[in-house]
């Protein structure tokens, strides 16, 4: 699953360390599911869509290999 | 995400300040053949040669205690922010550990004598029956139960 984190942290100018603060999660967390290394779970992908002001599926995207 | 099984933070920095302590008191106990000098322990058994094992025996199984509780501490408590992420790598790493626990008993097994095989086996065996028994309890026979209450 691909995810656009990235993208949307630099749009609204925050850091890794600054959105897992916002979402109660560790640095390590938020720099796993940017490099795809981990999928988080619907609690927190909805905390960081909520975050962002953007639908869960705008954020996180299935691949074909999903 | 909480886990209530975990012990509190602040028992990481306890076990690794006790940690050393420990293994200088195994250290000892096994390199300068040390034993707690206390008179209690003199009461409990003499033998009629007028020596006592028993102070030896409190010593190495309090030092073997102690280390373990020293490496729970340290092993299973919490991380200053317990999420998700940390609780995956825990399971996976406990896993992994696992695996190379029973390989290294499997390859001690061929190169040590016979006898060591027993001692092998109540190590490794227990570890896996017990889990099994747990997952397997709370994976199908704890969501029965749930369903009959929910409907």
């Amino acid at each position: 699953m691909k995810n656009t984190i990235r993208i949307e942290r630099a749009i609204q100018n925050i850091t890794q360390a600054e959105l897992a603060d916002k979402v109660n999660v560790s640095r390590q967390t938020i720099n796993a599911i940017e490099a795809a290394k981990y999928v988080p779970s619907t609690v927190l992908a909805l905390k960081i869509s909520r975050l962002f002001g953007k639908p869960v599926n705008h954020i996180f995207e299935l691949e074909d290999t999903d | 995400m909480k886990n209530k099984l975990l012990l509190p933070r602040i028992c990481r920095p306890i076990g690794w300040v006790l940690f050393p302590l420990a293994i200088i008191n195994l250290a000892s106990r096994y390199v300068y053949d040390y034993k707690y000098q206390l008179p209690i322990l003199y009461k409990r058994i003499i033998l009629p040669d007028g020596s006592n094992t028993f102070a030896y025996e409190f010593t190495e199984n309090f030092a073997w205690i102690f280390t373990l509780f020293t490496l729970f501490m340290i092993a299973f408590s919490r991380q200053k922010v317990e999420d998700e992420y940390v609780q995956s790598i825990r399971l996976n790493s406990l896993l992994l550990s696992i695996y190379l626990y029973a390989a290294a008993f499997i390859l001690v097994m061929f190169l040590a004598e016979s006898s060591f095989f027993p001692f092998a086996i109540i190590n490794i065996i227990p570890q896996v029956l017990i889990f099994i028994l747990v997952f397997n309890f709370r994976m199908f026979i704890m969501p029965r139960f749930s369903k009959s209450q929910s409907s």
